[in-house]
């Protein structure tokens, strides 16, 4: 377990820093297959739960077989896999993205409220937490690394990321604010959220796959335009996006 | 006395009666019941916060009260805690006080209630317990979630070890509810219908996330509800506090902080530290949690009073530490170390450091590494440093380092300064230790020395000089300069004495030199080897001193004596040793080594004292002779292995076990049963001298199968148990056949050659020659008295067409074809008759063949057949010829018909009748013939032969006659 483990992370590491560093230099694979194939790959390795759910889970004292079960995610709170299918490539691309960039905040706030050692030093039950919180930082890095060939294949696709365009909304409104829940209900949370957000990419992965068994698609994008240089070095803007999933983030 | 006391009693009573009375009246006038009583509630802290007055206090001056107070849980008459608080106050002065519940306050409805007294020495009238205060009900239930289950305490911080009790409240939840503490189930005690209590004790610190308690409705298997008790870890007091200054200007504090305390979900953070001077009044906050810097101010403050003070959410500790400035001096480490006046045994050196003030004097300690060694200097030094380092070797690599302390008040060693460097080289200081080797017979000495150790050396050896000078007549000196690292040199002397004097050279000069004498008469003389036992220690050895003139001795021996090269090895002990015991690295069990002690007198010339030889441990032998077989014999065999060296062997060879295997179960005298370690028994022979190689094996059984086996043996085991050969002794019957055989054989030879020599003898006894007719004397009468004329008919003459054998009676008259007379008619008479029978007219077989026919001599009737046609007799049908062709099967158509037709013939009359194939007759001879009953078959001619006995037969014709002596007739004529 702990090989495995280990190897996923350096697997994670990889294609973060791969990604990560492609998204730095601001570069996008101009053909579309290979994007494609970037996309699908990126999907597949994080839709693990190995790579995100299951850190958070040890963090959070959340792996007991009882929590584990009820560990499902919120109905409603991601878009199912149908809804994502009935999508245009770029509505998809769209929601994919925004769901992308929720949990990277969900993250960034779990990050927060954990401390690490520091300092003071750290003591030897705190390393299989330390190797936790280290993959979580992975994970951050390969979210960081898909959406930057989001935006990459949204380029090619030929679509403006700045033109709003229609995502597929969570069904509902936001619920109206409640009392702190206490921090089991925000671990509890935390978990289903992210138990969709494995889901989701999960569905991505397949949407990605009928992408490519679609020769159709691949032609009509052939040869790839070239892409404007601005539009390249560009960060994925976060103007005209909506986010996607309707659940509150345990902050 | 009894009035007294009944008046006394009496008035006590009256007084008691007064003071109730007057407390009723005041109770009655002075109500302090507290009022305006206000509940408050903290739920993270599980606290109940009260606050009163009491309105009623006469006076406006503070009084001294007691208050009880009550407090009930779920109704008001389950008081579960009361208690007195005492304090002072004013009149309408508000009273705050706080009671913290073990049970979270969420988890049921409090009531509480105060009275008060006045506790105050300067009105006892007050001193009496006021009414009690209403109940005041204190509910913090969340009510909007009837259908929900919750689970208080809320997210709550507690420390390791702590005990805390948790309830959840299921509203309207009628199903049976589960709750787990880290996924094992927790069981507690229901305190109302909705309300259960679980007490944890002593609480442990699982993860920075907090514990999770949560509860879980068995049928709807479904987690309703939960918390996460945050636990601490115990906020540890900093250990090792301590606090020095380097430079006078910052103070630098640390200490070990001890284990993090902080908590997720920003529960609790890490402890803070801050750090407070009593004297100057100062405090810092430290941003880093296990070093503080603080700035020494100008004022020349000595003395500091340190309070270094942490502190979590639950916990706050502090440790104190009071010094003087002075005293906590940690000098800063030394700079620009530097080596003056390096020589090969000395070196000066110098540092620098830095400064404290006039009044401060440093201890430097410089420490000197090199050759493994390491030497200490103690320096006291105000500004600059220098020291002297002697006695060092030369041509050596030395670290030199130095640190300082403050030499008044030592605190604490400053960090290391050093360099290193390297003495030059000096003369080495010690003569070489030489030896050598002599090759016996000749004059060749190799000289061997060994490398001088680097404390010797004094440098890189750079050659050897050896320079040999004769002894016995002056001669010029031969000098030999030998490069380094070389260790031998062969010198070729001639029958004169040497010394040889052997010297070692760096580059700063050259060694004492070793002198050694090589004799004329070298002396050696034989000595018996003697045989040690060795140890993996080495070789213990003693010898006997021969003369008292004696330098010393020298052993020596090669390492590697199974090597050409050998290693060769020696060791020089004193003159008055006579033991010692060499060991080397290189000795290995199995290996024989071979040691000479030496004697050297002196005059430097050594004489060989005694010979050892010997292991350090002997090992079984690793491998069986070759053995071969001799001399085979039906009841006995030699075994012999005379190319197996005892001398190369891992052990002494003490002799051999000769193992043979056989189907007898005795063994023969001289040998024993013995049991293999395949558990066969054998017998076994022993042979004790290791020379012998050679054994015979007797009293064996002819045509029987042996198995052998010779394996060395040394003193304490066995070579290994290898594989038996096979032997089978042979039959001893050839033997006897030879016996017999070869006398008879030479009986027959020399009976052969009797024969040969007595040939003519026996000739004349048993076959004398046939007389010729011709030459007979009757002839010549016959011829005298006849015809002159007539004369012998030529064979060639003469065509015969038939031959006719007629076995003539005695008397009778011989029927045939012709009527001529033979020559010798009377004499015809007794013998029988050949016919020459005509051929037939349609003969068309090979072409003719003339049989001549000694009939002088039996001849078997085969031997015809090589004429090239089959005897037939003449009543075989033709298709029997084909099958008569073997003399077998001639001799059996023989037997059956001509015996047959032979039976006509009276058996007085004849003894044996043959048949002859006879010539073909001439072609024009055909018509001639004539048939009758003796005809033979078509394409063959026969003749039949009679076999005379030889008393009856004529004389054998000779050589000569063989042709002549048979008479071929005419048609008409008989021959014989």
């Amino acid at each position: 377990m702990p090989t495995q483990t280990t190897g996923r992370t350096l697997l994670s590491l990889v294609l973060g820093l791969l990604f990560a560093s492609m998204a730095a230099m601001g570069s996008c694979p101009g053909d579309f297959h290979v994007l494609l194939g970037q996309l699908q790959k990126q999907a597949h390795a994080m839709q693990d739960p190995s790579s995100l759910l299951d850190p958070y889970m040890r963090i959070q004292g959340l792996d007991f077989p009882q929590l584990r079960e009820h560990c499902t995610e919120r109905p409603g709170a991601f878009p199912s896999e149908g809804a994502l299918r009935g999508l245009g490539r770029r509505g998809f691309l769209r929601t994919l993205d925004a769901t992308l960039g929720l949990v990277l905040r969900r993250l960034a706030a779990v990050q927060q409220q954990l401390p690490e050692a520091g300092r003071l030093g750290r003591p030897p039950a705190a390393r299989p937490r330390a190797q936790d919180l280290e993959m979580l930082k992975m994970a951050r890095l390969n979210i960081l690394g898909l959406r930057n060939n989001i935006f990459c294949m949204s380029r090619l696709l030929g679509s403006s990321w700045d033109v709003a365009e229609p995502t597929q909304a969570a069904p509902g409104t936001s619920p109206p604010p409640t009392p702190d829940p206490g921090a089991f209900q925000r671990k509890l949370e935390g978990c289903r959220f992210l138990r969709g957000y494995h889901r989701v990419l999960s569905s991505a992965g397949q949407v990605f796959g009928e992408w490519g068994k679609s020769p159709s698609q691949g032609h009509r994008h052939r040869p790839p335009r070239a892409l404007p240089e601005d539009a390249s070095r560009a960060r994925p803007s976060r103007r005209g996006r909506r986010l996607v999933p309707r659940g509150q983030l345990p902050r | 006395m009894a009035l007294f006391a009944v008046f006394q009693t009496t008035f006590l009573l009256t007084l008691l009666s007064l003071r109730t009375h007057q407390s009723e009246v005041l109770a009655e006038h002075l109500p302090l019941t507290p009022e305006a009583l206000k509940v408050s509630v903290n739920s993270a802290q599980q606290c109940l916060h009260l606050q009163w007055t009491v309105h009623n206090l006469p006076y406006n001056q503070e009084f001294k009260m007691i208050f009880q107070i009550q407090i009930s849980r779920t109704e008001t008459s389950n008081v579960i805690w009361m208690g007195n608080y005492s304090t002072t106050m004013k009149r309408n002065e508000t009273v705050h006080w706080s009671w913290e519940s073990e049970l979270p306050l969420e988890c049921a409805a409090h009531f509480v209630r105060i009275r008060s007294v006045v506790d105050d020495a300067r009105f006892p009238e007050w001193n009496f317990w006021s009414s009690w205060s209403s109940w005041q009900e204190v509910n913090v239930q969340d009510s909007t979630g009837q259908d929900t289950l919750f689970v208080f305490p809320k997210d709550k911080l507690v420390e390791e070890g702590s005990n805390i009790t948790i309830c959840y409240i299921s509203g309207n939840i009628q199903n049976d509810i589960s709750c787990y503490l880290e996924g094992e189930q927790i069981h507690g005690e229901q305190l109302d219908p909705h309300v259960s209590t679980f007490k944890l004790e002593n609480v442990p610190f699982i993860r920075k996330g907090g514990t999770n308690i949560y509860c879980e409705e068995k049928q709807r298997k479904a987690i309703s509800n939960g918390t996460v008790l945050f636990v601490s870890k115990v906020l540890e007091e900093p250990k090792d506090f301590s606090c020095e200054t380097r430079d006078f200007k910052t103070l630098i504090c640390t200490w070990d902080p001890g284990a993090n305390t902080a908590l997720d979900w920003s529960k609790q953070p890490s402890q803070s530290y801050t750090l407070f001077e009593s004297y100057s009044g100062k405090k810092k906050h430290c941003e880093e949690k296990n070093r503080c810097n603080w700035q020494i101010t100008q004022d020349s403050q000595e003395i500091y009073n340190f309070t270094l003070i942490t502190e979590n959410y639950l916990r706050k500790r502090s440790v104190n530490l009071l010094f003087n400035l002075t005293h906590r001096v940690h000098p800063m480490s030394p700079f620009s170390v530097q080596f003056e006046n390096i020589s090969a045994t000395s070196a000066v050196m110098t540092w620098k450091v830095h400064s404290l003030g006039d009044y401060f004097t440093l201890l430097c300690q410089v420490e000197l590494h090199g050759e493994g060694k390491m030497i200490q200097h103690n320096v006291s030094v105000k500004a600059n440093g220098k020291y002297l380092l002697n006695e060092l070797e030369p041509n050596t690599e030395y670290v030199a380092q130095v640190h300082c302390a403050d030499d008044n008040h030592f605190w604490k060693w400053s960090e290391w300064s050093g360099r290193d460097f390297t003495t030059p080289e000096a003369a080495p200081s010690e003569a070489p230790d030489v030896w050598r080797t002599m090759k016996s017979g000749s004059h060749n000495v190799t000289l061997f020395w060994k490398p001088l150790s680097k404390f010797h050396a004094n440098g890189k050896i750079l050659f050897y000089n050896v320079a040999v000078e004769n002894l016995d007549k002056p001669s010029r000196l031969e000098h030999r300069s030998i490069p380094a690292p070389a260790n031998s040199t062969e010198l070729t002397l001639d029958g004169c004495s040497y010394q040889i004097r052997v010297t070692a050279s760096n580059s700063a000069g050259a060694s004492p030199a070793a002198v050694i004498v090589v004799s004329a008469a070298p002396g050696n003389k034989e000595i018996e080897e003697e045989i040690i036992e060795g140890t993996e220690d080495g070789f213990s050895m003693s010898w006997k001193p021969q003369s008292g003139d004696v330098m010393g001795y020298v052993v020596e021996w090669c390492d590697r004596p199974q090597d050409p090269l050998c290693d060769f090895q020696w060791k020089k002990l004193g003159p008055n040793t006579t033991s010692t015991v060499i060991s080397s690295d290189a000795f290995r069990p199995g290996v024989q080594y071979n040691f000479r002690i030496y004697e050297l007198s002196t005059k430097r010339i050594a004489h060989l004292l005694e010979r050892k030889t010997g292991y350090t441990r002997e090992l079984a032998p690793s491998d069986n002779p070759h053995v071969v077989t001799n001399n085979l014999t039906s009841h006995s065999f030699t075994l012999s292995w005379k190319n197996y060296s005892t001398k190369s062997q891992p052990a002494f060879i003490r002799g051999y076990h000769v193992y043979l295997k056989s189907k007898e179960e005795q063994c023969q005298p001289g040998a024993e049963k013995a049991v293999l370690p395949d558990d066969t028994v054998c017998c076994q022979y022993k042979i004790d001298n290791p020379e012998q190689k050679t054994f015979t094996v007797e009293n064996l059984k002819p045509e029987s199968f042996y198995e052998f086996l010779v394996t060395p043996h040394t003193s304490f085991s066995e070579g290994p148990s290898g594989t038996f050969t096979k032997v089978r002794t042979p039959d001893e019957y050839p033997y006897m056949l030879v016996h017999v055989i070869v006398p008879v054989v030479i009986c027959v030879v020399l009976l052969v050659c009797g024969c040969l020599l007595k040939s003519q003898w026996m000739k004349d006894k048993c076959y004398p020659d046939i007389p010729d007719p011709y030459k007979s004397s009757v002839l010549s009468l016959i011829k005298s008295k006849e015809n002159p004329h007539r004369t012998i008919m030529s064979i060639s003459d003469c065509i015969p067409d038939a031959i006719e054998v007629v076995n003539k009676q005695e008397g009778s008259k011989i029927q045939s074809l012709g009527t001529r007379k033979s020559l010798t008619e009377p004499e015809l008479t007794k013998l029988s008759y050949l016919y020459l029978l005509p051929t037939e007219k349609n003969y068309s077989g090979p072409g003719p063949c003339i049989c001549f026919e000694n009939y002088t001599y039996n001849q078997a009737a085969s031997d015809c057949a090589s004429c090239g046609h089959a005897p037939v007799s003449p009543e075989a049908p033709p298709s029997q010829w084909g099958l008569l062709t073997s003399s077998e099967n001639l001799l059996k158509a023989l037997e059956k018909n001509y015996m047959n037709s032979l039976g006509e013939i009276p058996a007085g009359e004849t003894t044996l009748n043959y048949v002859s194939q006879l010539a073909s007759p001439m072609s024009g001879d055909k018509d001639s013939l004539s048939t009758n009953a003796l005809v033979p078959p078509p394409c063959s001619e026969y003749k039949m032969q009679m076999a005379v006995p030889l008393c009856l037969a004529s004389p054998p014709p000779t050589e000569n006659s063989d042709l002549s002596s048979i008479t071929l007739l005419g048609p008409s004529e008989h021959y014989r």
